[in-house]
């Protein structure tokens, strides 16, 4: 009900309009401040100084956190875990290959992808989630683990804006890797175009769900992908394998939407059997719609 | 079809430029950038080769635009009889220059100008329009430009018949020119002529037609037809006697004779007087020549009289068969001669001057100055007061009212003079107001002559540059040094500059005369009397001073007579009436137009002037050069050909320009063209919003391509 008021009552800038904020910070906090709910339910809000728990030392963990007096005794490195940090972990991983790079209006894929990057970063941070940033295309290409501290944003957003289309996609070894990064129950947001077999993907999601992740795919594609305008033959390249080919557009009008739309269909579907959650999102389309209607999803499975 | 700028089709050429942009662009053409192109390889369709032509219409388009531009610019019509009517205007303007000389009378020439006229009419299309130009020495334009075919026959039937002028072909060719010019379309012209060779008058400029004019020669006649005419007729139209004392001279002429007759023509000539016949002579006229005739000794009413001189048996061309001339018979003046010198010597010198050649004009009727004191003066042509002292009695005042009532009195000075007696006496009618008795030294010069004389007066006409000699000879060994006297009044100076002969004229409502002459006419101050020059001077001075007319006995037409000559140089009278030979009067406008009252002569045969109770007559005759029918040579016909032709030519080389003008093909293909670049434009544009979809995209990889170079 929040969430429909906030709705009711806001409107979001369109996306081609935060595009001109140069400041990504600026953009993703302008998205998500209209928003009162999280990502989940957290009953805690911000840094707690009494004591919670412990628990063992992962690599990654801030050398700073480590109980040294408990290392002493015990000769074990242990964390302390203090209340605040009992939230999840969110892992936001972008597709920053190169075909992320295209665009038919104001806003690229990578550049819309990022904004939704940032603002879920944004999102979880100010949920007292620890929020980390995976760029990959063929590979890893920046990993930034997720954490609650003063600076992590700002680290998250200088990762953002540096990031450009790569070169190609290899989706599944990208994903793979990033299931070794992800530690247990973390929440894990993709960001891509998904060009590849749906059978391919759903193997890749299900290893990256493994651990009891739960796992968010945001299918970002451009307009002009799902129905190009084309009237008149044409040679298209493609960004990422510089292929060439010569299309005439009765062909294009008929069978690419149709093969398109099954794909989407097939990703949906194996994401719902996979229990994943799904959102096709389009380059024109304003962000604050698409993360309400994701908010959306999710309170509803919760 | 054909072209009027073919040089502009190598611009057609330029349709290869869109061609090989079109092929070049086509090999260069950027590929448009997509995010993968997983999908579209899975979509099985025919390859698109990459030679074909792409954006075959945007192509052909702009090829059409090359070729229309082309075309357009190279102006193209179509001719012969197949050409179209054409989208412009297509009327023509029918001038037909119809030769209504008198030589047009010739036969049947006058029909068959008619026939040619109507013939030309036939050629007019449904919006031509045609103007009648009636021509001989001048040229009558009969109508506005029509198209009514009802109108244009009824001129030719009525506006085109012959009459009595002489042809000049330069008149009509010059009202083509102003027709042509104000016509907006093209003209094509007709000459319907007999092509007289004297109608092409020496001098003439140079016949040209105006450029886009065609002109047509329609000749009616190209035979030489015989032809004899009374050509010349040397006759005095005034006489004072009753049997006319000079000989008339008649010459006949023959041309082209010798076909008629190989050596020589019989002809008779009749002298009608008053249409009576007086007098016939028979003539041979040589086969292209001339012969001449005499009449003398006729008798002659008083009064006015019509004289004709008619060639017989007539021929062709009757209209100068015949020639026409008027006889006035007067009663010879009567002057009268006063004097105050007891000598006899000069009243025998004016007789004896009066009285020489065949027929005198004056009589001389001396009186003493005492005498002429009761003598009544209204009667005489002219006074002579010569060397008087004082004026007796009323003379003086006498004088001056018969000068005032028109008449002229010739002064004469001499040693006798009284000249303070003379102002005294007759006032205001001397031309001079002062003079003084001098003589010419005897041990000096001895004499004086005559310097200089105004030979435009009618005083001095007869005195040539030759005959000059006769006056200037006259020595003057007394005279008196007159003064006052204005310089337009001088008609002669002695050899000092001093005034010999001063006159006044227009004095009082009758236009009186007054003479003074500086020295006597006595043989004592000047020997003026013992020269040959002193008889005609004597008769010119009376004839001035008794405002004799100057009439020739007959008149060429086309002419204008000054009435003047009719009633002399009195007063115009107060009414007068000119008749023209058909007895139609002409109008007021018509004899006052020039100011002075004139008749206008463009008919043959009398004109009879009515005024004052009198009746006079003018002659009109044709002009001899109407009479020669020769048609012009085949050397000037050839030339006038051409000139035609290079009009025609000039219409010719104008007709494609006429042709093309009128179907204005190439505004059709302007208009073609901007339609083709609206198409092209639309084409053009709907193919950049298709890249545009990509634009963004190759924008970006253009970017990164560049960061990348860096």
């Amino acid at each position: 009900m929040i969430f429909a008021a906030t709705a009711r009552a806001e409107r979001f800038l369109d996306p081609g309009v935060l595009a001109r904020i140069a400041n990504l910070q600026l953009a993703a906090r302008t998205v998500v401040e209209g928003f009162i709910a999280g990502l989940h339910r957290s009953p805690q809000y911000g840094l707690s100084p009494e004591f919670a728990e412990y628990r063992p030392y992962t690599p990654g963990d801030d050398p700073r956190s480590v109980d040294w007096n408990v290392f002493a005794r015990t000769d074990r490195y242990y964390i302390k875990k203090y209340p605040g940090e009992t939230n999840t972990r969110v892992y936001i991983a972008l597709d920053v290959s190169r075909s992320m790079g295209y665009r038919s209006g104001a806003l690229s894929k990578l550049e819309y992808g990022s904004l939704l990057a940032a603002s879920l970063a944004y999102f979880a941070l100010r949920q007292r989630d620890a929020a980390g940033l995976i760029l990959f295309d063929t590979e890893i290409r920046e990993f930034i683990p997720p954490r609650l501290r003063p600076g992590q944003m700002s680290q998250v957003l200088r990762a953002l804006e540096a990031a450009r289309p790569g070169r190609g996609t290899d989706f599944c070894s990208s994903l793979d890797k990033l299931a070794q990064f992800v530690r247990h129950r973390s929440l894990v947001a993709i960001v891509s175009d998904l060009y590849e077999e749906p059978e391919r993907l759903s193997g890749a999601f299900r290893r990256v769900q493994f651990g009891r992740n739960d796992l968010m795919v945001f299918h970002v594609l451009d307009p002009n992908e799902v129905s190009p305008d084309l009237r008149d033959a044409a040679v298209l390249e493609d960004l990422e394998t510089r292929d060439r080919m010569d299309v005439a557009p009765a062909y294009v009008q008929r069978e690419y939407r149709k093969l398109i739309g099954q794909h989407m269909e097939q990703l949906r579907l194996a994401c719902r059997d996979s229990r994943l959650d799904y959102l096709m999102m389009n380059t024109a389309q304003p962000l604050d719609e698409a993360l309400f209607n994701f908010l959306s999803l999710r309170q509803r499975k919760s | 079809m054909q072209f009027l700028s073919p040089w502009y089709l190598l611009g057609a050429l330029a349709v290869g430029v869109p061609i090989w942009v079109h092929l070049v662009r086509h090999e260069r053409a950027r590929p448009l950038p997509f995010a993968s192109l997983m999908f579209f390889r899975r979509i099985p369709q025919p390859t698109v080769s990459r030679r074909r032509l792409k954006y075959l219409l945007l192509l052909a388009a702009r090829c059409l635009l090359v070729l229309l531009m082309a075309l357009a610019f190279a102006r193209p019509y179509l001719s012969g009889p197949a050409a179209p009517a054409g989208l412009g205007p297509q009327a023509r303007l029918f001038v037909l220059l119809a030769d209504c000389s008198l030589s047009m009378q010739y036969g049947d020439r006058a029909r068959r100008a008619a026939d040619a006229a109507r013939q030309a009419l036939g050629r007019m299309g449904a919006l031509d329009q045609a103007q009648l130009v009636a021509f001989d020495s001048e040229a009558r334009v009969l109508n506005a430009p029509t198209s009514d075919l009802g109108v244009l026959h009824g001129l030719i039937d009525s506006g085109l018949r012959p009459g009595a002028l002489p042809t000049n072909y330069a008149v009509a060719l010059r009202a083509l020119e102003k027709l042509a010019q104000a016509a907006k379309t093209p003209v094509s012209a007709f000459l319907i002529s007999d092509f007289q060779k004297s109608g092409w008058l020496p001098g003439s400029a140079p016949l040209s037609v105006t450029p886009g004019t065609s002109l047509e020669l329609m000749p009616v006649d190209q035979a030489a037809r015989p032809n004899w005419s009374v050509s010349e007729l040397a006759v005095s139209r005034d006489t004072f006697q009753s049997r006319y004392p000079r000989r008339l001279q008649v010459r006949v002429n023959g041309f082209q004779t010798a076909a008629a007759n190989p050596t020589r023509a019989r002809k008779e000539l009749a002298l009608k007087i008053n249409g009576r016949e007086v007098a016939r002579r028979a003539v041979e006229v040589p086969a292209g020549g001339a012969a001449t005739a005499v009449f003398e000794g006729f008798e002659l009413p008083p009064g006015a009289s019509r004289g004709e001189i008619r060639l017989q048996p007539g021929d062709g061309l009757p209209q100068d068969d015949v020639r026409y001339f008027a006889l006035v018979r007067r009663e010879a003046g009567r002057v009268l001669y006063l004097t105050g010198s007891d000598s006899g010597r000069e009243a025998a010198y004016l007789r004896e001057a009066l009285g020489a050649g065949e027929d005198p004009m004056f009589t001389l009727e001396p009186r003493p100055l005492a005498a002429a004191a009761s003598e009544p003066l209204e009667s005489y042509a002219a006074i002579v007061l010569s060397n008087a002292g004082a004026l007796p009695g009323r003379l003086g005042a006498r004088l001056k009212e018969y000068v005032e009532a028109g008449g002229g009195l010739f002064l004469v000075l001499g040693d006798r003079t009284d000249w303070a007696a003379l102002a005294r006496g007759l006032g205001a009618l001397l031309p001079a107001s002062g003079a003084e008795k001098a003589y010419v030294r005897r041990d000096a010069e001895q004499f004086i002559t005559l310097g200089e004389f105004r030979r435009d007066h009618v005083i001095f006409q007869p005195f040539a540059e030759t005959a000059a000699g006769g006056l200037l000879a006259a020595r003057f060994f007394g005279y008196f040094r007159l003064s006052g006297a204005g310089d337009e009044a001088v008609l002669a100076r002695f050899s000092t500059g001093e005034p010999a002969l001063l006159a006044r004229a227009r004095i009082g409502r009758a236009a009186g005369r007054v003479l003074l002459l500086a020295s006597s006419a006595d043989n004592v101050w000047s020997d003026l009397p013992l020269h040959a020059g002193f008889v005609p001077f004597i008769w010119q001075a009376l004839r001035f001073l008794a405002a004799a007319g100057d009439e020739p006995a007959a008149h060429t037409v086309p002419a204008s007579v000054a009435l003047a000559g009719i009633w002399g140089a009195r007063a115009t009278p107060e009414s007068y009436s000119v008749l023209d030979p058909a007895g139609r009067r002409q109008q007021a406008d018509e004899t006052r137009g020039a100011g002075a009252p004139h008749a206008r002569l463009t008919e043959l045969g009398f004109y009879e002037v009515r005024y004052s109770r009198q009746t006079d007559y003018i002659a009109a005759n044709p002009d001899p050069r109407e009479s020669d029918l020769t048609p012009l040579s085949e050397e000037d016909r050839a030339l006038l050909a051409r000139t035609a032709g290079e009009g025609a030519a000039g219409a010719a080389a104008a007709a494609p320009r006429e042709l093309e003008q009128r179907q204005n093909f190439w505004w059709m293909l302007l208009l073609l063209a901007v339609i083709v670049v609206v198409a092209e434009s639309i084409l053009g544009n709907n193919r950049l919003r298709r890249e545009r979809a990509f634009e963004p995209q190759r924008r970006e990889d253009t970017k990164q391509h560049e960061a990348v170079t860096l």
